[in-house]
């Protein structure tokens, strides 16, 4: 059973060692077969990748992507070690990241990456926020 | 010499480099106002953190022993392999040789030199085992790589005696004719092309073993260092970090080299 993938015009994607951009109209396509697959929607281009989390997720599609994953290991595993001592509560996030890809299944990495990510933005969010706060009014320093 | 080109990826980073002093000093700041740390003691979920760390580090450390062994045994079937194949080439070389003079009773001593070099391979493909796991002997090999035991490579065994998969049959008519020769030829030809498929893949289900060992390393390490230095803050901390942390890597060289590896990936394709 293959994997059906559709497409809007001029929607891309990248298969195996290929970029496929799709023509002017919507399209259908009905992939078989275990080369890497990825949507335009999951790319991260290294420009994007800005937060710790963001580079885990880079790290992996790179694995993901490249014939000879081994090269891109050591960087995946120091930014892992990087991210878990900054924010120790991300290790479940880490583990289900880490666990896919011993177990050889890349897309579900990058699908725990994604989830890694949602988690950082929630405790960048509520870090900016209660800056906000403190700088805002002094006084609610202590509650905020 | 051409020039060096840099890619879009790679500038920015380095226009990131340049931009970062002045968030340095903000960072440094912010993790000098106290970022308390907690002993293990103090505080219950650090130390069942901690030591949550540790037990699967042990866990992986015995699916590295499994891995270790696996490599071993996928090992020796390819020795045993490469072994096999210079014994077929020996065999080539006595029906090339026997194909070169009409002396039969010359081509009887060759026949019968070719007979005694059968029952070798067998003995050899009888020995290319580890720890009691023979994949030319007929034996599959399973290696677990994850500790539910969700992941597994299975290593497909052969059967390389010259009565099974290598399918070389003892010289016919002490191989007075040459139709006989030539069959003992094909024979072997086929052989070696079988080896040669199975040769490929046993090294194919090798790297894919080495690289998971090699992850699994790295993740007891990680692992191992982690769990000293756990502690866990509250949200506000963590933010702060990561902001911290989120500098620090503009500045790094892992940035540069994520970059630089894009750039050698598929994704450059994608800008």
């Amino acid at each position: 059973m293959g994997l059906k993938v559709e497409l809007k015009a001029g929607e891309r994607f990248i298969l195996g060692d290929c970029l496929v951009t799709n023509g002017e109209q919507r399209t259908r396509l009905l992939i078989e077969g275990d080369a890497p697959l990825l949507r335009e929607k999951d790319i991260m281009t290294p420009a994007q990748a800005n937060t710790p989390a963001k580079r885990i997720y880079l790290a992996v599609q790179l694995m993901y992507t490249a014939r000879d994953p081994r090269i891109h290991h050591e960087t995946y595993f120091v930014l892992m070690r990087d991210l878990v001592q900054a924010a120790p509560s991300a290790w479940p996030h880490v583990v289900a990241v880490s666990n896919h890809i011993l177990a050889g299944e890349m897309y579900k990495a990058l699908k725990s990456a994604k989830s890694l990510i949602a988690y950082e933005k929630e405790i960048l969010d509520h870090a900016t926020r209660g800056a906000n706060l403190r700088r805002g009014r002094q006084t609610d320093r202590k509650s905020a | 010499m051409s020039d060096i080109v840099l890619s879009p990826g790679v500038r920015s980073n380095l226009l990131q480099l340049q931009q970062t002093s002045d968030l340095i000093t903000q960072t440094q700041t912010r993790l000098a106002t106290g970022k308390k740390v907690n002993s293990a003691l103090d505080n219950p979920i650090n130390f069942f953190t901690a030591q949550g760390l540790s037990v699967r580090a042990n866990d992986l450390n015995s699916l590295l022993d499994a891995m270790g062994t696996g490599i071993n045994t996928i090992q020796a079937a390819n020795n045993g392999l490469t072994a096999i194949t210079k014994l077929v080439q020996s065999a080539q070389a006595l029906t090339s040789q026997a194909l070169q003079t009409a002396d039969t009773t010359v081509r009887a001593t060759l026949a019968s030199q070719f007979d005694a070099l059968l029952p070798q391979i067998d003995q050899l493909a009888a020995d290319s085992g580890f720890n009691g796991v023979n994949l030319l002997g007929g034996n599959d090999l399973t290696i677990v790589m994850n500790e539910d035991n969700t992941s597994q490579v299975v290593v497909g065994s052969v059967n390389d005696t010259v009565a099974g998969d290598l399918a070389i049959s003892t010289s016919q008519n002490s191989w007075a004719g040459q139709t006989d020769i030539q069959a003992a030829a094909d024979n072997l030809k086929t052989a070696l092309t079988t080896i040669r498929a199975q040769a490929q893949s046993l090294s194919s289900n090798l790297s894919t073993v080495q690289i998971r060992q090699e992850f699994t390393k790295a993740m007891i390490n990680t692992l191992q260092s982690g769990s000293d230095s756990l502690t866990l803050a509250d949200s506000n901390e963590e933010g702060a970090n990561l902001l911290a942390l989120q500098t620090r890597q503009q500045l790094s060289t892992t940035a540069l080299s994520l970059a630089s590896q894009a750039d050698q990936n598929v994704l450059r394709l994608f800008r």
